[in-house]
């Protein structure tokens, strides 16, 4: 008899390893399928010499949309590289900065796709870790006469040490939250965010206060000077990549399968026996090591950080774009960076003017109207995201049945 | 129309939560005046039943009429307004309003004098609730609050009154109580459909009954040919 | 003594303000469980309905009054009806299709409205601040070294007035019966013969009016219109709500009052930049120790 337990329980391990190894090498494929529509959605919003006008835009993101569904390409890892290189190149300054934002805020994006996504925990304070990201570099790097504390350390040590902090923080936040759920803990996550920016405000005798911190020296790579978004693209992108990497990984380990269960009934998890407080503090710590290295990033980037980068508008734009992506998979983060930071940028190139009707303006005066407009839109045609996950979709198929039989 | 409808009539009525038919072509008629009973085991879909007559389920299909109107499409308050009125599983008190505020929520598509008067004699069928006036709902004992979900359900002055397990949980001198005050009610001119698990009493104070087995009218007859038959004594009467 | 009579009394005029809003922010939680990201948005709507209205008092005949009553009731009406109809707007178009949605998507969705009204206001007031024309006289009256502007005590009697009479709307009308029934209980309610959805629509709109007239009352304090106004009063409002615990109304009206007296203790005791500090530290604090609000009871362990 109870042999017999014991042969079932080994089939059914191996099963379930094969089962996962099987579905490692499917998920692998996302991370290519989803390459080549950006590229392509890219290249063809931002390079000036093959369209006139930036709404094309929107008609690339719509086909990048339509591809990411259904594309399984597997020249697209050649492609994207040959793309993604090739494109920086062509563009301005000003477009340069809306790709490296795009990819910065996908990034920002892949890691708090891991806390709210993956586990399931609302976090409306993610602006915190990037925060802390940035600042860390900044004061460690920046002279004292730029408001920093002239340690001078290397650009290439302190993105880990910046990582380290910000997971450190993660943790440190999370810690007094763990019973919190839903609401209370998106509430509580804002709260953390707004005290941080106020602090980084406040504190002038030891963040420089609104003043901000400046002269954050170039880094290097090897003898070549990281100077602006052009290079520094680089580095993001290879961030994006990392993190997206990570992330999936994660998700199809045994780490992923526990948040999944924190994320349907966390009562019942713990109750299996799964270390809630571990996995969510877990979520906590790589989600915000991801924003504190994208912190690094920006604060390289933009030379200069005041406490007023980073308010609660970042958190929300973060979240907004995970959840207009579809909340749980990277391609929802991609195609959600996307629409959200590069298309209020995109919509300042965008007029009409036909016959007498001149609106010569209207992108650049009312992109956050349509932006606001969009949002709602969005959410009220697709509540479940863009891409949803397969997994999710079928959730919240089933849940939106169930709600439609109740008249209520 | 020719075909005679009854007072309330389910027409293959199929109803559900997501993918789950929990009823799967319902057909059943209360007269006026009758008390129906309901009968089936745990998760057979009486409750269900009842959740889509009073309109908090849209039926997938089939039809429901209620004094020769279709009600099948009407959200709850309206299906309140013609005069039909449901006491839920589990009591459902507002746990947070007064014992009167609950009954005057129970009258809520009325209003004016009758109200108070009505209170009055419901106090007088549950004298119980009459002392806990200014209490919580959600400080009364089971008993209590099951008295209290009948009693507000009653403040509709319902045509038609669904009862959803009023014996659950109760001691036996309760369960006696609510049954004589169900029958006082009906005595009155209120038409019933009782749901029970407790077959014996409902099958007691029933003029009727069905028999719902997973979703489906497995048998339907007076209540005293229930209470004879060999089937049903076995299965739900504990009787062998 | 008169010291700490004086951040008393200056402490509840901001916290009627923000005891007002959240009596919004609280009875839409009831009901839907949902925060109304973009309630300070009507906040903001209110106060340029009632800036609007003053500046075209001025235009058209001037405010020579010494306290003209009838400009400043219209200017307030004016906020609360601007208010009401954006409110039942965004409910319908943003909100009610997104009911049965994952619970994510109305918080996105309200947060695009927030976004949507904060850019239009921009866009019309080409990003400068408006300037309320003077109605108040100027003074106050003093009382020792305690001194209380009339508008001050304008805004402290009108929140009281606001709080009592929906006190009374939720407690003694059958429609504050049926807000209450349905943020309890929706499917109950609803068998009770309670119409939810016009309930629900009935909910912003009173809390959409609240908010609308604080906005024209906060605008005349003030004495200037902004487009991003609502943001921090909002945030401030909704702590409040969570202070008292948030879905209770009388919960939100102490909130309310405690976090403009604590702030108005902060900036004294430890420094004006850090009264928004303190607020939030007090929101964390308490969501985290006390979830159910500081002066709400112990119902249930959702939190
Ligand atoms: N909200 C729900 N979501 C999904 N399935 C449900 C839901 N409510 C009931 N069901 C299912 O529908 C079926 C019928 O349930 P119903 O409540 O009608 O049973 P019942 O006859 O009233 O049982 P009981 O005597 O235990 O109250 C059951 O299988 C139940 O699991
Ligand atoms: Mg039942």
């Amino acid at each position: 008899m109870m042999q017999r337990f014991e042969a079932t329980r080994a089939l059914t391990r191996a099963l379930d390893n094969a089962n996962a190894r099987a579905r490692a090498a499917f998920d692998a494929i996302p991370l290519i399928r989803w390459i080549l529509p950006l590229a392509l959605g890219v290249v063809g919003a931002l390079s000036p010499q093959w369209f006139d006008t930036r709404p094309t835009y929107a008609l690339m993101v719509l086909i990048t949309y339509l591809l990411l569904r259904t594309s399984t390409n597997v020249f697209g890892l050649a492609v994207l590289a040959a793309m993604l290189v090739y494109l920086p190149m062509e563009m301005d300054r000003f477009e340069r900065g809306i790709l490296f934002d795009i990819a910065l805020y996908t990034m920002l994006g892949i890691g708090l796709n891991i806390v709210v996504g993956y586990a399931g925990l609302l976090d409306l304070g993610y602006v915190a870790f990037f925060a802390s990201g940035a600042y860390i570099f900044a004061l460690v790097v920046a002279p004292e006469a730029g408001g920093g504390w002239d340690i001078g350390a290397s650009f290439w040590l302190m993105i880990p040490a910046a990582m380290a902090l910000a997971a450190a923080l993660g943790v440190a936040l999370g810690l007094p939250v763990l019973r919190l759920r839903g609401d209370y803990l998106a509430i509580v996550t804002l709260g953390f965010g707004e005290i941080i920016r106020l602090m980084l405000n406040n504190r002038d005798d030891i963040t420089n206060g609104p003043r901000g911190v400046y002269l954050i020296p170039k880094a290097h790579f090897f003898d070549k000077e990281l100077t602006g978004p052009y290079e520094l693209y680089f580095l993001v992108l290879a961030g994006v990549f990392i993190a997206a990497f990570a992330a999936e990984r994660i998700r199809d380990s045994r780490v992923g399968r526990a948040w999944e269960a924190i994320r349907e009934d966390e009562d019942a998890a713990s109750a299996m026996g799964v270390n809630t407080t571990f996995y969510k503090l877990l979520a906590f710590a790589i989600g915000a090591a991801i924003g504190g290295g994208g912190g690094v990033i920006y604060a390289a980037k933009q030379t200069a950080i005041f406490p007023r980068d980073f308010d609660l508008d970042v958190s929300i734009n973060v979240l907004a774009l995970v959840i207009i992506g579809g909340m749980g998979n990277v391609r929802g983060v991609v195609l959600g960076a996307m629409l959200l930071i590069g298309l209020p940028e995109v919509l300042r190139d965008f007029s009409i003017e036909f016959a007498f009707i001149d609106l010569a303006n209207i992108g650049a005066d009312y992109r956050l109207v349509i932006f606001g407009a969009a949002l709602v839109a969005i959410m009220v045609l697709r509540p479940e995201g863009l891409l949803p996950s397969r997994r999710r979709a079928a959730e919240f198929e089933q849940a939106e049945m169930l709600e439609s039989e109740l008249a209520t | 129309m020719t075909a005679e409808r009854a007072y309330l009539e389910l027409a293959e009525v199929v109803s559900g939560y997501g993918q789950i038919m929990a009823i799967k072509g319902v057909s059943l008629r209360v007269e006026r005046g009758e008390i129906v009973a309901l009968i089936g085991s745990n998760g057979a879909g009486k409750s269900t039943t009842l959740r889509t007559i009073s309109g908090l389920l849209r039926p997938r299909s089939g039809e429901i009429w209620f004094e020769g109107r279709r009600i099948d499409r009407a959200p709850p308050h309206e299906i309140v307004a013609r005069g039909v009125s449901h006491a839920p599983e589990g009591r459902a008190i507002f746990a947070r309003m007064t014992v009167m505020d609950n009954l005057r929520l129970g009258a809520y598509r009325r209003s004016g004098a009758e109200v108070e008067r009505d209170i009055e004699h419901v106090l007088t069928l549950f004298p119980r609730l009459r002392e806990r006036g200014r209490q919580d709902g959600g400080t009364l004992s089971g008993g209590e609050q099951q008295m209290l979900a009948i009693a507000r359900a009653l403040m509709a002055r319902p045509r038609i009154l669904l009862l959803d397990e009023p014996s659950m949980g109760l001691a036996p001198v309760l369960v006696e109580t609510i049954f004589r005050t169900v029958l006082e009610i009906n005595r009155e001119g209120t038409t019933i459909l009782l749901v029970e698990q407790n077959a014996a009493i409902a099958l007691q104070v029933a003029h009727r009954g069905y028999i719902l087995e997973s979703g489906a009218i497995a048998l339907e007859a007076s209540a005293a040919e229930l209470r004879e038959s060999d089937a049903v004594r076995r299965t739900y009467l504990g009787i062998d | 003594m008169e010291q700490w009579i004086q951040l008393f009394i200056d402490g509840t005029t901001i916290g009627g303000v923000y005891a007002v809003i959240a009596l919004g922010y609280t009875m839409v939680y009831g009901v839907l469980r949902m925060i109304n990201f973009a309630h300070g948005e009507l906040f903001m709507m209110g106060a340029f309905a009632g800036f609007y209205t003053l500046d075209a008092y001025q235009q058209h005949s001037g405010l020579n009054d010494s306290l003209p009553v009838f400009t400043i009731a219209s200017a307030i009406v004016a906020g609360m009806i601007t208010a009401v109809v954006l409110a039942v707007v965004m409910e319908r178009i943003a909100y009610r299709p997104l009911r049965h949605a994952p619970r994510l998507a109305p918080l996105i969705s309200a947060i695009g409205v927030s976004i949507f009204l904060r850019n239009v206001m921009l866009r019309v007031t080409n990003a400068e601040a408006q300037v309320y024309p003077r109605v108040f006289p100027r003074g106050a009256i003093e009382w020792g070294d305690v001194s209380v502007s009339y508008i001050r005590i304008f805004l402290l009697v009108l929140s009281v007035f606001f709080l009592v009479l929906l006190w009374l709307f939720i407690e003694r009308t059958k429609m504050g019966m049926s807000i209450r029934a349905v943020a309890e209980d929706r499917d109950t309610a609803a068998l009770m013969g309670v119409n939810v959805d016009r309930t629900i629509v009935m909910t912003f709109v009173v809390g959409a009016a609240l908010a609308g007239a604080a906005g024209a009352v906060y605008g005349m304090f003030v004495t200037t219109a902004t487009a991003g106004m609502g943001f921090i009063p909002g945030i401030k409002a909704f702590t409040a709500a969570v202070l008292g615990g948030i879905g209770s109304v009388p919960g939100a009206m102490a909130g309310g009052y405690f976090l403009g007296i604590t702030e108005s203790l902060s900036t004294k005791f430890i420094g004006a930049q850090y009264k928004d500090v303190v607020a939030f530290v007090l929101l964390v604090l308490v969501l985290i120790f006390r979830p159910w609000g500081i002066f709400g009871k112990r119902e249930d362990k959702r939190a």
